[in-house]
C-alpha cells in the first residue's frame, strides 16, 4: 500500500533527523570531518524522505483512499481537485507533515546555499534537524496522516465548508512557510552563538531568508484577513482571534528584527537584542502552530483542536531554555564595539521602533494568553475582547506609523538641528496641511484623523528622501529616471523598504477606513427599502433551494444611488446538511476604490422577511492594493546588491590615493 | 511494487548518509573559513559609498562623516586577520619542507636521472654511484636550479 511507504518514510525521517542532530555536533567534538559530512547528508535525506511521504499523502487524497483515516475525515468524492490538494494542510496530521516537509526542504536549501559557512553550518544543521526531530516524532507517535481505518468508507466526511474558499487554499501554506522560514535565521543565530562567531556574518548570510520568512508571514496574515472578510461574514477582516494573534506576534518580532539587523550591520550595535529577537520570533512561530493545533483557546480555528498542546509546550520551553542559556553563556562575547551617541539619531529611532514592535507583540501575547492565565489563577477562563486589543494597539500602531516617517529622515549617530530642519520641514508642513484639510472636510474621528495625517507625513518623507537621493546622483550627470533606477539598484534594501512602507501606509489607510464604517441591521419585507449613506437597497424577495448537500437561502437586493439602479446583490446563508447543519454566510460585496458595500443575510423568516445587515467599509480596496505594493517592495529588497569586485577594487584604490 | 519502492528508499537514504563514513578520504575537522580580502574590500567599499551618500543627502553630519570614513579606512588598512596569517605560516612551512626534500634528492652523474636513496648503480644507465662524501653526491639537476 502507498500509505505504508508514507509511514516508513516518516519513521525513517525521524531516525534521520535525530541522526542529523547528533552527528554534526559529534563530528565537531571528536574532530571527525566525515561525521559532520554524514550529518549534513542527513539533511538532504530528510528532505527526500518527507518529500516521498508528502507524495504518498497526495496520492492517497487524489485516489480517494477512504481506508486512510485522514483522507476519510477531511475529504469526500464531490470535492474538486484543488480543494482535495488543500486537504493536505486542512487537518492536524496533514498540516504537521506539511510543517515538517517545508522545514526539511528549507533546511536542505539552507545547507546547500549556505554550505560555504563551514564553521556555522554544522550547528545550524543540528538546530534545524532538532526541530525536524520534534515534528517527525509527532507524526510517528501522535498524529500520523497514514493511519488506517478498520473498514474503508465508501465516501469521506468532506472538507469543512469554511475552508472551501480560495483564501484558505493559500493562507495555510503561506503562513506555514513564514513560520518555518524563521527557523533558518534562528538556526544560524544558534550556530553563531555556539561558534562565538558573533559579528554580523550570520545576519548577512541569512538576510534574504529572514526577508523571505517575513514576506510569507505577511501574506499569511493578508490571506487570513481576506478569508475572514469574505467568508466569516461579520463585516471585518480582523477580530483579535487567538490564532490571528498567534500569526501576528512572530510578524511583529520579525519586523523588529528586520530593522534592528540594519543597525548591527551598520554600527555594530544591538547584538544581543538581535539574537533575542530571532529566538523570540522562532519561539512565537512554534507557539502560533501550537495555538492553532492545541485547542487551549477557542477560536475561529476551532476545527483544528487536538491533544498536541503539552508536547508543543515542552518543545517551546526546551528551545527557549537551550537558546537563551547559550545566549547567556556568550554574553561577554556580545559586547558591542560602539555605543549610542545620541537619543536623537537614526540608531535611537530604530531602537524605539524595535521597542514598540516588541511592546505590541507583548500586549498581544498577554491579551491572547489571558484566558489561560486567568483560568490558572482563578479557575475561570476570562477572554479579553477586541476593545482591549484596540485600546492598546491603536496607539501603538500610530506610534509605529510616526516612526516610519521619522526614522528614515534622522541622521546617523546624532541628528543636528540643521539635519532636523532640513529633513522635517516639508513632511511636517504637508502633514499638517493634510490634517487641516481633513478637519475642514468635516472629518472628526480622532484615531482615523491621526492615522491619515501620519500617512500623509510618511508618504511625503519617503518621496522627499527618494528625491534627495536622485538629486545626488543627478549631480553626476544622470537623467532623473536613470538616477532613480540606479538609486534603487544600488541599495535595493533601502528603496525596497520604502516601497514596503508605502504598502503598509495603504494597509493602514484601509484599516483606518474600516474604523469609519457605517453599519445598519434591519428586517425587510419584500418591496421594502433601507437607505445607508448614499445607497438605497430594495429587498426583492428571497428563496431557498438545495445545491448538492447545501440548503441555500438567498435574498435579492437591488441597490440604487440617487434613484439610479446601481447593481443587484445576492447575499446567501447556507446550511450544510452533511456537517451537523453548519450554517455559513456568503456575503455580497460591491467593491470600489472609495468604499465597499457589504451585505450580510443574517436570516430569513418563514414569512419571507429578511434579516439584513448592511455595512459600508470605506477604502477597503486599498488594503488589498497595499498588500500588492508590499509584495513589489519585498521583491525589490530581495534583489542582490550589484557591487562587483572590480568596481570595489578601483574604488578602494581611488579612495586610498 | 511497494516493497521495491521501500527497499529502494532505504537503500538510497543509507547510501546518502553512510557514504561519507565509508569514504574517509577527506578526513579532518571542517576547515576554517578564510575570508578573502576581496570580500572584506567589497564590504569596505559598500560602507564608504553608503557613508558618502548619507552625507550628501544630509543624513550624516560633517564631523561624523569624517570620523566614520577614517574608521573604515583604518579598518581596511589593518593587518590581515590571524586566520590569514596562520594560513600563510603553514604555506611557508610547507614550501621549506619541499625545498629540503628537493635538496636531498640524488641524481645520476651520467644521465641525471633521479635515483633511489639506497641505489649503488643508476637504474637508467648503470653508472655506479660514487661513495658517500663525494662532491657529486648531493647535486641537484640544472633545470631546477635558481628556483625560489
Amino acid at each position: 500500500m502507498i500509505g505504508e511507504i508514507g509511514t516508513l518514510a516518516v519513521m525513517m525521517a525521524l531516525v534521520v533527523s535525530a541522526y542529523g542532530t547528533i552527528m554534526p555536533l559529534l563530528g565537531i567534538a571528536l574532530r571527525r570531518g566525515e561525521f559532520v559530512r554524514s550529518g549534513l547528508r542527513a539533511v538532504y535525506a530528510n528532505a527526500l524522505l518527507l518529500g516521498v511521504a508528502s507524495l504518498a499523502l497526495l496520492q492517497a487524497l487524489l485516489s480517494r483512499d477512504f481506508g486512510n483515516a485522514y483522507v476519510a475525515t477531511y475529504s469526500s468524492r464531490d470535492l474538486g481537485f484543488w480543494y482535495t490538494i488543500s486537504v493536505f494542510w486542512a487537518g492536524q496530521a496533514g498540516s504537521l507533515l506539511f510543517w515538517a516537509v517545508v522545514l526539511a526542504g528549507l533546511s536542505a536549501l539552507a545547507v546547500w546555499r549556505l554550505g560555504r559557512l563551514r564553521e556555522l553550518i554544522p550547528y545550524a544543521a543540528a538546530t534545524l534537524m532538532g526541530t525536524s526531530t520534534f515534528f517527525t516524532m509527532l507524526l510517528t507517535f501522535v498524529s500520523s496522516p497514514f493511519a488506517r481505518l478498520p473498514i474503508a468508507r465508501a465516501d469521506g466526511a468532506g472538507l469543512n465548508p469554511l475552508l472551501q474558499n480560495p483564501g484558505m487554499f493559500f493562507h495555510p501554506p503561506t503562513q506555514y512557510l513564514g513560520y518555518v522560514g524563521t527557523a533558518v535565521p534562528f538556526a544560524f543565530a544558534i550556530a553563531a552563538l555556539a561558534t562565538r562567531r558573533l559579528d554580523d556574518e550570520w545576519i548577512r548570510a541569512t538576510r534574504r531568508w529572514t526577508l523571505g520568512a517575513w514576506f510569507f508571514l505577511s501574506w499569511g496574515l493578508i490571506f487570513g484577513m481576506m478569508w475572514a472578510y469574505v467568508e466569516l461574514g461579520w463585516g471585518g477582516f480582523w477580530a483579535w482571534d487567538p490564532v490571528e494573534n498567534a500569526a501576528l506576534m512572530p510578524w511583529l518580532t520579525a519586523t523588529a528584527f528586520l530593522h534592528s539587523v540594519v543597525i548591527q550591520e551598520k554600527r555594530d550595535l544591538l547584538k544581543v537584542w538581535n539574537v533575542v529577537l530571532i529566538i523570540l520570533t522562532f519561539a512565537l512561530a512554534v507557539f502560533g502552530t501550537f495555538l492553532t493545533r492545541s485547542g487551549v483557546l477557542s477560536s475561529v480555528h476551532a476545527f483544528a483542536t487536538s491533544s498536541l498542546g503539552p508536547l508543543f509546550f515542552v518543545f517551546i520551553l526546551l528551545a527557549l531554555a537551550l537558546s537563551l542559556g547559550l545566549l547567556f553563556s556568550r554574553l561577554p562575547d556580545l559586547h558591542s564595539g560602539a555605543q549610542l551617541d545620541s537619543l536623537v539619531s537614526r540608531e535611537s529611532g530604530f531602537l524605539f521602533n524595535n521597542l514598540i514592535f516588541v511592546g505590541a507583540a507583548f500586549a498581544v501575547f498577554v491579551g491572547t494568553v489571558f484566558p489561560i492565565l486567568s483560568e490558572a489563577v482563578s479557575g475561570m477562563k476570562i477572554s479579553v475582547g477586541p476593545p482591549f486589543f484596540n485600546q492598546v494597539n491603536v496607539p501603538i500602531g500610530l506610534a509605529l506609523l510616526l516612526l516610519m516617517g521619522i526614522c528614515p529622515l534622522l541622521a546617523w549617530r546624532k541628528a543636528s538641528p540643521k539635519n532636523l530642519r532640513r529633513s522635517f520641514f516639508m513632511p511636517g508642513i504637508v502633514g499638517v496641511a493634510g490634517a487641516l484639510l481633513l478637519l475642514a472636510g468635516g472629518f472628526r474621528h480622532p484615531a482615523a484623523l491621526a492615522a491619515y495625517t501620519l500617512c500623509v507625513f510618511v508618504v511625503t518623507a519617503i518621496v522627499q528622501d527618494v528625491h534627495r537621493g536622485v538629486m545626488v546622483r543627478r549631480s553626476h550627470g544622470e537623467s532623473y529616471a536613470a538616477a532613480l533606477g540606479r538609486l534603487a539598484a544600488r541599495n535595493p534594501r533601502r528603496y525596497g523598504g520604502y516601497v514596503v512602507h508605502l504598502g503598509i501606509i495603504l494597509l493602514f489607510a484601509g484599516m483606518a477606513g474600516n474604523a469609519l464604517h457605517t453599519e445598519r441591521d434591519i428586517v425587510l419585507a419584500r418591496g421594502e427599502t433601507v437607505t445607508v449613506n448614499q445607497y438605497t437597497l430594495r429587498y426583492d424577495g428571497g428563496g431557498t433551494h438545495m445545491q448538492g448537500a447545501r440548503l441555500i437561502t438567498e435574498a435579492t437586493l437591488t441597490v440604487f444611488v440617487n434613484g439610479r439602479k446601481l447593481t443587484v446583490m445576492r447575499p446567501q446563508r447556507n446550511v450544510h446538511t452533511q456537517r451537523d447543519e453548519q450554517a455559513m454566510t456568503e456575503v455580497a460585496i460591491r467593491t470600489t476604490p472609495r468604499e465597499d458595500l457589504y451585505v450580510i443575510l443574517s436570516g430569513m423568516g418563514e414569512d419571507g422577511r429578511a434579516n439584513i445587515r448592511v455595512i459600508i467599509n470605506p477604502l477597503m480596496m486599498w488594503m488589498w492594493i497595499g498588500a500588492g505594493v508590499l509584495t513589489v517592495g519585498t521583491l525589490v529588497a530581495f534583489w542582490p546588491q550589484p557591487v562587483t569586485v572590480a568596481q570595489t577594487r578601483s574604488r578602494l584604490v581611488a579612495e586610498a590615493a | 511494487m511497494e516493497v521495491v519502492v521501500m527497499l529502494l528508499l532505504v537503500g538510497v537514504v543509507g547510501a546518502m548518509i553512510l557514504g561519507p563514513l565509508v569514504r574517509r578520504s577527506q578526513t579532518g575537522a571542517p576547515e576554517a573559513i578564510v575570508r578573502t580580502s576581496a570580500a572584506g574590500g567589497r564590504r569596505a567599499a559598500g560602507v564608504l559609498a553608503d557613508l558618502e551618500f548619507d552625507h550628501a543627502t544630509g543624513k550624516l553630519a560633517d564631523d561624523d562623516y569624517e570620523a566614520l570614513r577614517a574608521q573604515v579606512h583604518a579598518e581596511t588598512a589593518a593587518p590581515e586577520p590571524p586566520v590569514r596569517a596562520a594560513t600563510d605560516r603553514v604555506l611557508d612551512d610547507l614550501e621549506a619542507e619541499i625545498r629540503a626534500a628537493r635538496a636531498l634528492r640524488r641524481f645520476c652523474t651520467g644521465c641525471e636521472a633521479v635515483m633511489p636513496r639506497a641505489a649503488r648503480f643508476c637504474p637508467a644507465c648503470g653508472t655506479p654511484v660514487p661513495p658517500h662524501g663525494s662532491p657529486d653526491d648531493f647535486r641537484g639537476p640544472r633545470t631546477t636550479e635558481g628556483r625560489a
